[in-house]
């Protein structure tokens, strides 16, 4: 045995491999293919076998030779593979087809009920401002509802609300007003609160819903105005409706404050030029307001009596009702639907 | 209240106004005096005009029909009419297109049976008049002989002298004093800084009455009472100003006595009444009812007295419910002769007792309710004699009686310019103070350049503190002088109550976990919610102690509810999602998950107990193209009140029901669960009981659940860091049994959980299969274990695998498939 006949062998394998290399099927194949020739029992590896004949001299030529040999054919495997791979990857990718029009799988979205999205909405605001919140009973005192607000019992002031009775000493708040009393009696002043929750009037119609939300405000200083209370409110309408939109005061009447004022805003629809949302007058009324009455602060014992001392605490309330507010903010077209609870309605304030 | 602008000019110069009344709307409005609406007269009878009839056909296709050609102005018109009074040449009235008649009746041009119609001839009810006569309204000719100005085509309104504009102001309670027009023009003297046309002189007090005793029960001295004799009235029809300014207030004309005492009521505010003198019979008693009295009031009704109410009595019995109204028989009728006119001052809350107990509302109830003038009664009483006096001819007797009313005078107020600035944070001009002040009746005292003294006029009883002057300041120097400051604070930061932020969390959670949030009234259907909470298969009455035991109390009703719809407060939040979903449910929404936060009611002993929940309710199966899975419903709400309450960070515990006793009518009995938080119960969750969805004949899966959220026991979150430093993976390992129906998953959970001790990660209920022979159910748990010290080999799990089985089998009697 000398070297050009293993050369020629080593040919003869080498030129034998390639063909079946290239006309591999697959793959996996391939890689047998790959074993066969060119693995530990392999081909190749058989004629390395038989280097231990060859003369000394020869063997260092036909060590290499072998190996450039086999180096070839790697590379020519590598090259084959990653074709054939593409074909397989290309197969797998048609196999794997999916109509992708199909809709997704549905995954329930909830919502929340407008009259708790705008009181969160609104409590943020105030929140801003430094205001925190109270809630609380909604079963009230008659004494907390309306004497300690100075609506005494038998007093004209009593018909503007129109009141549930539970029994003779307990009503369905008629406002949130009571938790101003309850928190002007545990908390020390300087205060600043929003009283919110769920309110009753007997009293039901197109407009007008027997079990509605209210939210009001309280600001317990030494030093309160009008011009206090106006600013607070005007900033609240202007961060609520996210517009400049104008504030407007007009007077009116709560026994609880004095001076009083209804709250009127611009109508975000047509900025105040008048529409059929605000009537054509380009204002809309969102709530009431005032400096709290000197008989109030001094019913819950804030101040010992109604002289205006110097060192007094005073104070401004302010009071707004949230479906009104959903109703402008949303363009909600009836209260009716507050507690239909349809869930085509509900499912709109995600 | 509605207030006249022509009646007002009587009183006050409007003429600037003339041709624009909603300037003096706003004007009222910006003081306080909200005008609600302006009706203009003149605009209501657009396309209302006086027209003659030229000729009068009969209608080719209709027999009933005849076609006119009316004259209406320059042009003449063919209008088709259906009645069958009217002839040529009459005078009637027409409304042509574009005309709006009472009721919201819109005239328009059109054919009547193939013959055009230009319009409509009215009859008096199309033009809001009482029916004199049938068929169209046919003027007549006194009528039109006082009319000089005459011509077809005069505006109906012009015709009709209804050129007035009508405001309908909300006074508040506070502003009695603007309860007439003569007291809207008093403020608007001050508004407009004018001075009033009129005034109206007191009738002089004579002190020798003596037509017949007066007498007051000692009792009731809080009350003012003034009136005197009028002879020989010619009790007739009144004339038509006088008509026409009740008509513009709404109030009906009866005769001219009894009108003129509304008159006056609508003029000064002071409620005035005629007593025919007759009835009166030779005495007046101004006393309390006593029990078993019993009057016929001016409206026909029987009242009877329950004794203690205040009344005017003659001799023997009542003849009016004092300040309130008077009785049928002593009133005035056309064969009265002579009469008595009372004005009189009464107790604001006497009056709105009486009221409120008969339930009787009037005008005058409703003046003397609020706190009349008791300043005016004599004024009114004079101006209703000389319109008697003039407009019947009758006699007024010179004598008067007048028992003074208890005519308590307003406090005196100091107030100080820096008080005004310092509360209305802009600066005052204490010039205009002063000039507004006096102008509103105040007797006002400059103390010294910035105090003054003031005193308010005994009609505006609403001005006691500095705080009403600074109001009277504020809104007379206009509202928009107000700047807009935020106030400063000296006070540390605050925080929301406990309640708010729980209940803002849950709504949240809630919607992030895919659910509605609902909204019900606090209030309900006490038979719906018996009916709901208390099924009863066996229709047996028991009371709501079962589920309200948990709840803690009785049910609490409303005294005064509006319907029986919502006559009682709710114990539970599920009978309004139920009602919700049926609602949703005859809508076509056969799909749906609601939530509600809110408080329910419970009464125990004298308390009213409130409780907070929060209650689900999910109905039909999902069955959408990726969702057609056959889990039963209940276990979908289960599985999302377990998310909400691990979001929470709550450690609860499910019970299984086995006590029927112990679960809620409404639930269904062999599917339903308690939770407990700490051992407390604190809810129920389960599928509703099929009988309540027959009834209601809901022909889906409706599950539901409800918790008192005021147990949840929020625990804080503590980072747990071993779990991330174990060295040795976990491995997991299924295991299959076979057990009977009967047994409870979770116990057999619990005794795998148990025996593999501190290296238990989790274990959980992972497939379910029931073979079809078999009572026995196959259940594979997926248990994960994890050990510190070594890592889990497989003769390992083989031990544990053999103990849970060994146990299972020894404690639950469990069999061990021998796959
Ligand atoms: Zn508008």
């Amino acid at each position: 045995m000398n070297i050009s006949d293993l050369s020629k062998q080593i040919e003869v394998i080498y030129e034998e491999s390639l063909k079946v290399f290239k006309a591999a099927s697959s793959s996996k194949n391939l890689y047998d293919l790959k074993v066969e020739f060119l693995g530990k029992k392999g081909k190749l590896s058989l004629l390395m076998g038989l280097m231990s004949k060859l003369p000394n001299q020869d063997k260092p030529k036909f060590g290499s030779l072998i190996n450039v040999k086999k180096k070839l054919l790697e590379e020519a495997y590598t090259e084959y593979k990653t074709k054939l791979d593409l074909i397989d990857l290309n197969k797998k990718l048609d196999q794997e087809y999916l109509d992708m029009s199909l809709p997704g799988k549905e995954i329930e979205t909830g919502a929340l009920h407008p009259i708790q999205k705008v009181s969160e909405n609104i409590v943020n605001i105030f929140s801003r401002l430094g205001f925190s919140v109270r809630t609380g009973n909604l079963i009230e005192k008659d004494y907390y509802n309306f004497e300690a607000l100075n609506i005494p019992k038998d007093h004209p002031s009593r018909d503007m609300q129109d009141t549930f009775y539970i029994d003779d000493n307990h009503v369905l708040r008629t406002h949130t007003s009571p938790i101003q009393i309850h928190t002007l009696e545990t908390e020390k002043a300087p205060l600043r609160i929003i009283g919110l929750g769920s309110v009753f009037r007997s009293d039901s119609d197109i407009s007008h819903s027997p079990n509605f939300y209210q939210i009001e405000g309280l600001l317990v200083e030494k030093k309160v105005s009008m011009a206090n209370l106006k600013g607070t409110v005007s900033f609240f309408v202007k961060e609520f409706f996210g517009k400049e939109l104008k504030t407007r005061f007009r007077p009116s009447f709560f026994p609880f404050t004095e001076p009083s004022a209804e709250v009127d805003c611009q109508c975000s629809s047509c900025m105040g030029s008048g529409c059929s949302l605000c009537g054509q007058t380009g204002w809309i009324e969102i709530g009431g307001c005032g400096l709290v009455n000197p008989k109030v602060l001094k019913l819950s014992n804030v101040n010992k009596d109604t002289e205006n001392n110097e060192t007094d605490w005073q104070a401004y309330a302010f009071g707004f009702g949230i479906e009104r507010m959903a109703i402008l903010k949303y363009g909600i077209k009836s209260i009716r639907f507050f507690n239909q609870n349809d869930i085509r309605f509900l499912s709109q304030f995600k | 209240m509605k207030i006249s602008f022509n009646w007002l000019s009587e009183y006050i110069d409007l003429d600037n106004f003339k041709s624009n009344s909603n300037e003096l709307g706003k004007k009222l409005t910006d003081v306080g005096l909200e005008v609600e609406g302006i009706e203009d007269q003149k605009k209501a009878w657009e396309n209302v005009v006086v027209a003659k009839i030229i000729t009068k056909k009969a209608h080719p296709n209709a027999d009933r029909l005849s076609l006119c050609q009316v004259k209406v102005g320059a042009e003449t018109l063919q209008i088709v009419c259906g009645a069958k009074n009217h002839k040529e040449g009459d005078w009637v009235v027409a409304a042509l297109p574009g005309a709006n008649l009472p009721g919201d009746f819109l005239i328009k041009k059109s054919k009547l049976r193939g013959e055009l119609s230009c319009g409509m001839l009215c009859s008096e009810e199309e033009l809001g008049l009482n029916k004199t006569m049938d068929g169209i309204l046919i003027l007549q000719k006194e009528d039109l002989k006082k009319e000089e100005s005459l011509q077809e085509g005069k505006n109906w309104s012009d015709y009709k002298n209804l050129s007035d504009s009508i405001f309908d102001i909300n006074i508040t309670p506070n502003r009695t004093d603007c309860l007439s027009h003569f007291g809207i023009a008093r403020e608007l003297s001050c508004v407009l800084d004018k001075t009033l046309k009129k005034d109206f002189p007191a009738k002089t007090i004579s002190d020798k009455f003596s037509a017949f005793p007066i007498k007051i029960e000692k009792s009731n001295l809080n009350l003012g009472y003034s009136g005197c004799v009028v002879k020989n009235v010619k009790i007739k029809e009144s004339p038509k100003w006088l008509k026409q300014r009740l008509a513009s207030v709404g109030v009906k004309s009866i005769n001219n006595v009894v009108d003129v005492t509304n008159f006056v009521m609508w003029e000064l505010g002071q409620p005035m009444h005629a007593f025919d003198l007759q009835k009166v019979n030779k005495e007046i008693n101004i006393r309390k009812a006593k029990k078993g009295e019993s009057l016929v009031t001016l409206d026909n009704k029987n009242i009877e007295f329950k004794g203690g109410e205040l009344i005017i009595a003659n001799e023997s019995s009542p003849i009016a419910l004092a300040g309130i109204i008077g009785g049928l028989d002593s009133g005035v009728n056309k064969d009265t002769q002579d009469i008595f006119i009372e004005s009189a001052y009464f107790s604001p809350s006497d009056i709105r007792k009486t009221a409120k107990v008969f339930g009787i509302q009037t005008d005058s109830s409703d003046r003397f309710s609020k706190g009349s003038d008791s300043s005016i009664l004599l004024q009114a009483l004079n101006r209703a004699c000389e319109l008697i006096k003039d407009l019947a001819q009758a006699e007024v007797e010179k004598d008067i009686f007048y028992h003074k009313p208890p005519q308590i005078n307003n406090e005196k107020i100091n107030i100080t310019q820096k008080f005004l600035e310092d509360k209305l944070g802009y600066s005052v001009n204490m010039k205009d103070f002063d000039k507004w002040i006096k102008a509103l009746g105040c007797q006002l005292k400059v103390s010294s350049s910035e105090s003054r003294e003031v005193v308010a006029p005994i009609f505006r009883k609403d001005l006691c503190q500095p705080v009403d002057l600074l109001e009277e300041y504020a809104r007379l120097n206009g509202y928009d002088k107000i700047p807009e400051v935020l106030p400063s604070f000296t006070g540390g930061p605050g925080k929301h109550n406990d309640y708010y932020l729980q209940n803002t969390r849950l709504a949240n959670l809630c919607k992030n976990a895919g659910l509605l949030q609902a909204i019900n009234y606090h209030f309900t259907n006490s038979i719906f919610q018996k009916e709901f909470l208390e099924f009863d298969l066996l229709h047996k009455t028991k009371d709501l102690k079962k589920y309200s035991t948990y709840m803690g109390g009785d049910p609490v009703s409303v005294l005064n509810p509006l319907s029986g719809d919502l006559n009682v407060m709710r114990l539970s939040l599920l009978p309004g999602l139920f009602q919700n979903l049926i609602h949703n449910y005859n809508h076509n929404q056969k799909l749906g998950n609601l939530f509600e936060l809110g408080t329910v009611f419970n009464k125990q002993e004298n308390n009213y107990n409130e409780q907070n929940f929060l209650s689900l309710i999910s109905w039909g199966n999902k069955e959408t193209l990726w969702d057609k899975s056959k889990s039963p419903l209940v276990f979908e709400l289960k599985g999302r009140v377990e998310s909400l309450l691990k979001s929470l960070n709550i450690s609860f515990k499910w019970k299984v029901i086995k006590d029927l006793n112990l679960c809620p009518d409404f639930l269904h009995p062999k599917r339903s669960l308690a939770l407990q938080i700490r051992g407390k119960l604190v809810g129920y969750l389960g599928d509703l009981h099929p009988m309540l969805l027959q009834k209601h004949k809901i022909r889906l899966n409706v599950s539901l659940a409800e918790f008192n959220t005021d147990l949840f026991n929020l625990a804080p979150t503590i980072c747990d860091s071993n779990i991330l430093t174990g060295k040795y993976p976990s491995v997991t390992r299924d295991l299959s049994v076979l057990c009977l129906k009967t047994l409870l998953s979770e116990d057999i959970n619990q005794l795998i959980k148990k025996v593999a001790g501190k290296d238990c990660i989790s274990c959980r209920v992972f497939d379910i299969y029931e073979p079809k022979d078999k009572e026995k159910l196959s259940i594979t748990f997926r248990l994960v274990v994890q050990n510190s010290e070594k890592t889990y080999s497989e003769e390992d799990l083989q031990l544990l695998q053999a103990n849970i089985f060994k146990n299972l089998s020894d404690k639950l009697g469990v069999e061990i498939p021998s796959s």
